[in-house]
Protein backbone atom coordinates (compact mmCIF):
# COMPACT_ATOMS: atom_id res chain seq x y z
CA UNK A 1 0.00 0.00 0.00
CA UNK A 2 1.16 3.57 -0.97
CA UNK A 3 1.15 5.96 1.76
CA UNK A 4 3.57 9.52 1.75
CA UNK A 5 3.10 10.61 5.14
CA UNK A 6 4.34 13.84 6.53
CA UNK A 7 3.91 15.69 9.44
CA UNK A 8 2.55 19.56 9.21
CA UNK A 9 2.81 21.00 12.82
CA UNK A 10 2.16 18.04 14.90
CA UNK A 11 -0.70 16.49 12.54
CA UNK A 12 0.22 13.14 10.64
CA UNK A 13 -0.76 13.76 7.00
CA UNK A 14 -1.37 10.66 5.46
CA UNK A 15 -2.16 10.78 1.94
CA UNK A 16 -3.28 7.58 0.42
CA UNK A 17 -2.06 6.75 -3.03
CA UNK A 18 -4.04 3.99 -4.73
CA UNK A 19 -7.14 4.61 -6.31
CA UNK A 20 -9.26 1.83 -4.15
CA UNK A 21 -9.99 0.46 -0.87
CA UNK A 22 -11.86 -2.26 -0.85
CA UNK A 23 -11.46 -6.16 0.01
CA UNK A 24 -8.66 -6.77 -2.15
CA UNK A 25 -6.81 -3.78 -0.27
CA UNK A 26 -8.57 -3.03 3.05
CA UNK A 27 -6.37 -5.61 5.59
CA UNK A 28 -2.80 -3.84 3.52
CA UNK A 29 -4.80 -0.30 3.59
CA UNK A 30 -5.28 -0.45 7.54
CA UNK A 31 -1.55 -2.04 8.43
CA UNK A 32 -0.38 1.04 6.29
CA UNK A 33 -1.87 3.56 7.90
CA UNK A 34 -1.56 2.55 11.31
CA UNK A 35 2.41 1.75 10.67
CA UNK A 36 1.96 5.73 9.21
CA UNK A 37 0.54 6.91 12.12
CA UNK A 38 3.22 6.02 14.34
CA UNK A 39 2.56 6.63 18.23
CA UNK A 40 2.66 10.08 18.31
CA UNK A 41 0.16 12.25 20.01
CA UNK A 42 -1.29 14.25 17.08
CA UNK A 43 -4.02 14.44 15.15
CA UNK A 44 -3.73 12.13 12.04
CA UNK A 45 -5.41 13.40 8.35
CA UNK A 46 -6.21 10.75 5.83
CA UNK A 47 -5.32 12.64 2.41
CA UNK A 48 -8.07 10.68 0.32
CA UNK A 49 -7.63 12.77 -2.75
CA UNK A 50 -6.01 9.55 -5.23
CA UNK A 51 -9.07 7.16 -3.89
CA UNK A 52 -12.03 6.97 -6.17
CA UNK A 53 -13.51 4.26 -4.62
CA UNK A 54 -14.46 2.42 -1.22
CA UNK A 55 -16.28 -0.32 -0.28
CA UNK A 56 -18.11 -1.62 2.65
CA UNK A 57 -14.56 -3.47 3.41
CA UNK A 58 -12.58 0.04 2.73
CA UNK A 59 -15.10 1.90 4.86
CA UNK A 60 -14.52 -0.79 7.69
CA UNK A 61 -10.88 -0.37 7.39
CA UNK A 62 -11.23 3.65 7.81
CA UNK A 63 -12.98 2.83 11.36
CA UNK A 64 -10.41 0.37 12.07
CA UNK A 65 -7.52 2.98 11.93
CA UNK A 66 -10.12 5.31 13.70
CA UNK A 67 -10.55 2.81 16.86
CA UNK A 68 -6.86 1.82 16.61
CA UNK A 69 -5.75 5.66 17.22
CA UNK A 70 -7.68 5.53 20.77
CA UNK A 71 -10.35 8.44 22.13
CA UNK A 72 -7.13 10.95 22.65
CA UNK A 73 -6.08 10.94 18.55
CA UNK A 74 -8.59 12.27 15.97
CA UNK A 75 -8.82 10.90 12.43
CA UNK A 76 -10.01 13.47 9.96
CA UNK A 77 -10.73 12.91 6.49
CA UNK A 78 -9.61 15.18 3.41
CA UNK A 79 -10.04 15.74 -0.31
CA UNK A 80 -12.76 13.16 -0.92
CA UNK A 81 -13.24 12.27 -4.21
CA UNK A 82 -17.68 12.79 -5.04
CA UNK A 83 -18.05 8.94 -4.74
CA UNK A 84 -16.21 8.07 -1.44
CA UNK A 85 -18.27 11.49 -0.63
CA UNK A 86 -21.26 10.22 -1.27
CA UNK A 87 -20.39 6.84 0.68
CA UNK A 88 -20.07 8.40 3.69
CA UNK A 89 -22.95 10.11 3.51
CA UNK A 90 -25.25 6.87 2.62
CA UNK A 91 -23.65 4.94 5.61
CA UNK A 92 -23.84 8.64 7.64
CA UNK A 93 -19.79 8.10 8.38
CA UNK A 94 -19.88 11.88 7.83
CA UNK A 95 -21.27 12.37 11.01
CA UNK A 96 -18.95 10.14 12.79
CA UNK A 97 -15.64 11.93 11.16
CA UNK A 98 -14.47 15.24 10.41
CA UNK A 99 -14.53 15.71 6.43
CA UNK A 100 -12.14 18.27 5.12
CA UNK A 101 -12.15 20.24 1.63
CA UNK A 102 -8.41 19.56 1.37
CA UNK A 103 -5.14 18.63 3.39
CA UNK A 104 -4.50 22.29 3.80
CA UNK A 105 -7.64 22.90 5.44
CA UNK A 106 -7.41 20.34 7.81
CA UNK A 107 -4.48 21.23 9.28
CA UNK A 108 -5.04 25.36 8.78
CA UNK A 109 -5.84 27.37 12.09
CA UNK A 110 -9.12 27.01 11.82
CA UNK A 111 -9.12 23.31 12.14
CA UNK A 112 -9.87 22.68 15.43
CA UNK A 113 -10.76 19.41 16.56
CA UNK A 114 -15.02 20.61 16.68
CA UNK A 115 -14.63 22.95 13.03
CA UNK A 116 -14.85 20.36 11.03
CA UNK A 117 -18.12 20.40 8.84
CA UNK A 118 -19.82 17.58 7.94
CA UNK A 119 -20.44 18.27 4.24
CA UNK B 1 -13.01 -14.41 -18.83
CA UNK B 2 -15.17 -14.30 -22.20
CA UNK B 3 -15.71 -10.89 -23.34
CA UNK B 4 -17.69 -8.89 -25.63
CA UNK B 5 -17.88 -8.40 -29.50
CA UNK B 6 -18.66 -5.06 -31.10
CA UNK B 7 -21.61 -3.95 -28.91
CA UNK B 8 -20.25 -2.85 -25.57
CA UNK B 9 -23.55 -4.43 -23.59
CA UNK B 10 -25.15 -7.02 -23.21
CA UNK B 11 -22.32 -8.72 -21.27
CA UNK B 12 -21.56 -11.70 -19.70
CA UNK B 13 -18.50 -13.34 -17.32
CA UNK B 14 -17.46 -16.13 -15.36
CA UNK B 15 -15.04 -15.96 -13.07
CA UNK B 16 -13.79 -17.14 -9.89
CA UNK B 17 -15.16 -15.50 -5.96
CA UNK B 18 -11.22 -14.90 -5.74
CA UNK B 19 -9.70 -11.32 -5.37
CA UNK B 20 -8.34 -10.48 -8.10
CA UNK B 21 -10.62 -12.20 -10.43
CA UNK B 22 -13.65 -10.04 -8.96
CA UNK B 23 -11.76 -7.24 -9.23
CA UNK B 24 -10.30 -7.37 -13.00
CA UNK B 25 -14.56 -8.29 -13.69
CA UNK B 26 -15.64 -5.06 -11.80
CA UNK B 27 -12.91 -3.27 -14.27
CA UNK B 28 -13.95 -5.34 -16.96
CA UNK B 29 -17.78 -4.05 -16.00
CA UNK B 30 -16.80 -0.65 -15.93
CA UNK B 31 -15.24 -0.06 -19.01
CA UNK B 32 -17.80 -1.81 -20.60
CA UNK B 33 -20.56 0.61 -19.38
CA UNK B 34 -18.42 3.63 -19.82
CA UNK B 35 -18.43 2.73 -23.34
CA UNK B 36 -22.38 2.13 -23.47
CA UNK B 37 -22.86 5.97 -22.27
CA UNK B 38 -23.61 5.01 -18.90
CA UNK B 39 -23.88 8.25 -16.74
CA UNK B 40 -21.42 8.50 -13.79
CA UNK B 41 -23.64 8.62 -10.89
CA UNK B 42 -25.46 5.65 -12.26
CA UNK B 43 -21.80 3.85 -13.03
CA UNK B 44 -20.92 4.34 -9.86
CA UNK B 45 -23.72 3.19 -7.83
CA UNK B 46 -23.59 -0.17 -9.79
CA UNK B 47 -20.35 -0.39 -9.13
CA UNK B 48 -20.49 -0.29 -5.49
CA UNK B 49 -23.45 -2.83 -5.68
CA UNK B 50 -21.54 -5.17 -7.80
CA UNK B 51 -18.46 -5.00 -5.66
CA UNK B 52 -20.87 -5.29 -2.44
CA UNK B 53 -22.62 -8.41 -4.13
CA UNK B 54 -19.06 -10.21 -5.29
CA UNK B 55 -17.75 -9.64 -1.57
CA UNK B 56 -20.86 -11.19 0.24
CA UNK B 57 -20.51 -14.38 -2.35
CA UNK B 58 -16.78 -14.91 -1.40
CA UNK B 59 -17.25 -13.98 2.38
CA UNK B 60 -20.48 -16.25 2.72
CA UNK B 61 -21.86 -18.24 0.06
CA UNK B 62 -18.37 -19.62 -0.74
CA UNK B 63 -16.65 -19.13 2.70
CA UNK B 64 -14.65 -22.23 3.99
CA UNK B 65 -14.51 -23.35 0.64
CA UNK B 66 -12.43 -22.81 -2.62
CA UNK B 67 -13.32 -19.42 -4.73
CA UNK B 68 -16.27 -21.08 -6.49
CA UNK B 69 -17.70 -19.49 -10.00
CA UNK B 70 -19.55 -16.56 -10.85
CA UNK B 71 -21.50 -15.80 -13.72
CA UNK B 72 -22.40 -12.06 -14.28
CA UNK B 73 -24.38 -10.78 -16.95
CA UNK B 74 -25.23 -7.30 -17.86
CA UNK B 75 -27.79 -6.11 -20.49
CA UNK B 76 -29.84 -2.81 -20.92
CA UNK B 77 -33.52 -3.37 -20.11
CA UNK B 78 -35.31 -0.29 -21.80
CA UNK B 79 -33.79 2.87 -19.33
CA UNK B 80 -32.46 0.32 -16.66
CA UNK B 81 -29.18 -1.90 -16.83
CA UNK B 82 -30.28 -5.21 -15.58
CA UNK B 83 -27.86 -7.42 -13.82
CA UNK B 84 -27.94 -11.01 -12.63
CA UNK B 85 -25.06 -12.60 -10.67
CA UNK B 86 -25.38 -16.44 -10.40
CA UNK B 87 -23.05 -18.79 -7.85
CA UNK B 88 -23.21 -22.14 -6.64
CA UNK B 89 -22.16 -21.62 -3.56
CA UNK B 90 -24.90 -21.95 0.04
CA UNK B 91 -28.13 -20.31 0.04
CA UNK B 92 -28.70 -16.88 1.39
CA UNK B 93 -29.68 -17.69 5.37
CA UNK B 94 -33.74 -18.05 5.44
CA UNK B 95 -34.08 -18.00 1.55
CA UNK B 96 -33.96 -14.15 1.25
CA UNK B 97 -31.04 -11.56 1.08
CA UNK B 98 -30.66 -9.61 4.67
CA UNK B 99 -32.21 -6.49 4.59
CA UNK B 100 -31.49 -2.93 3.98
CA UNK B 101 -30.83 -1.88 7.76
CA UNK B 102 -27.78 0.74 8.84
CA UNK B 103 -26.06 -0.36 11.51
CA UNK B 104 -26.61 1.58 14.38
CA UNK B 105 -24.17 4.44 14.34
CA UNK B 106 -25.63 6.00 17.12
CA UNK B 107 -22.85 4.41 19.67
CA UNK B 108 -19.62 5.18 21.37
CA UNK B 109 -16.94 5.46 19.15
CA UNK B 110 -15.04 2.36 20.15
CA UNK B 111 -18.22 0.71 19.48
CA UNK B 112 -18.49 1.78 15.87
CA UNK B 113 -19.34 -1.12 12.64
CA UNK B 114 -16.69 -1.87 11.00
CA UNK B 115 -19.24 -3.75 8.24
CA UNK B 116 -22.64 -4.85 7.99
CA UNK B 117 -22.83 -2.04 5.56
CA UNK B 118 -23.00 -3.88 2.52
CA UNK B 119 -26.61 -5.10 1.88
CA UNK B 120 -27.81 -1.39 3.26
CA UNK B 121 -26.01 -0.30 -0.30
CA UNK B 122 -27.39 -3.16 -2.66
CA UNK B 123 -30.37 -2.29 -0.90
CA UNK B 124 -30.55 1.73 -1.50
CA UNK B 125 -28.22 2.10 -4.56
CA UNK B 126 -30.29 -0.40 -6.66
CA UNK B 127 -33.84 -0.29 -7.55
CA UNK B 128 -34.97 -3.37 -7.80
CA UNK B 129 -33.62 -6.77 -6.39
CA UNK B 130 -35.35 -10.55 -6.70
CA UNK B 131 -33.64 -13.26 -5.32
CA UNK B 132 -33.79 -17.13 -6.62
CA UNK B 133 -32.24 -20.18 -5.91
CA UNK B 134 -32.91 -22.57 -8.68
CA UNK B 135 -30.75 -25.55 -9.21
CA UNK B 136 -28.53 -25.52 -6.87
CA UNK B 137 -27.71 -21.74 -7.77
CA UNK B 138 -28.05 -18.63 -6.24
CA UNK B 139 -29.58 -15.93 -8.70
CA UNK B 140 -29.63 -12.19 -7.65
CA UNK B 141 -31.12 -10.18 -10.23
CA UNK B 142 -30.41 -6.46 -9.96
CA UNK B 143 -32.25 -3.37 -11.92
CA UNK B 144 -30.81 0.26 -11.63
CA UNK B 145 -32.97 2.73 -13.42
CA UNK B 146 -31.76 6.68 -14.35
CA UNK B 147 -32.35 8.43 -11.14
CA UNK B 148 -32.96 12.19 -10.86
CA UNK B 149 -30.18 14.86 -10.18
CA UNK B 150 -26.35 13.56 -10.81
Amino acid sequence: MELDSSNIDGIQVISVKVDRIDSVSAIRFKDAVRAAAGEGPGRVVLDLSQVTFVDSSGLGAIVAVMKHLGPERKLDLAALTPEVEKLFRLTRMDTVFGIYPDAVAATGPAAGPNRATGS
Amino acid sequence: MQGQKDKPLPFELDFAASPGDMRRALDRISLALVAAGLGAARLSRVELVLAEVLNNIAEHAYAGQPAGRVRLRVAPDGDCLRTVIRDRGRPMPGGNPPKAALPDMDVPRDALPEGGFGWYLIHTQADALEYRREGGENRLELRFAPRPGR
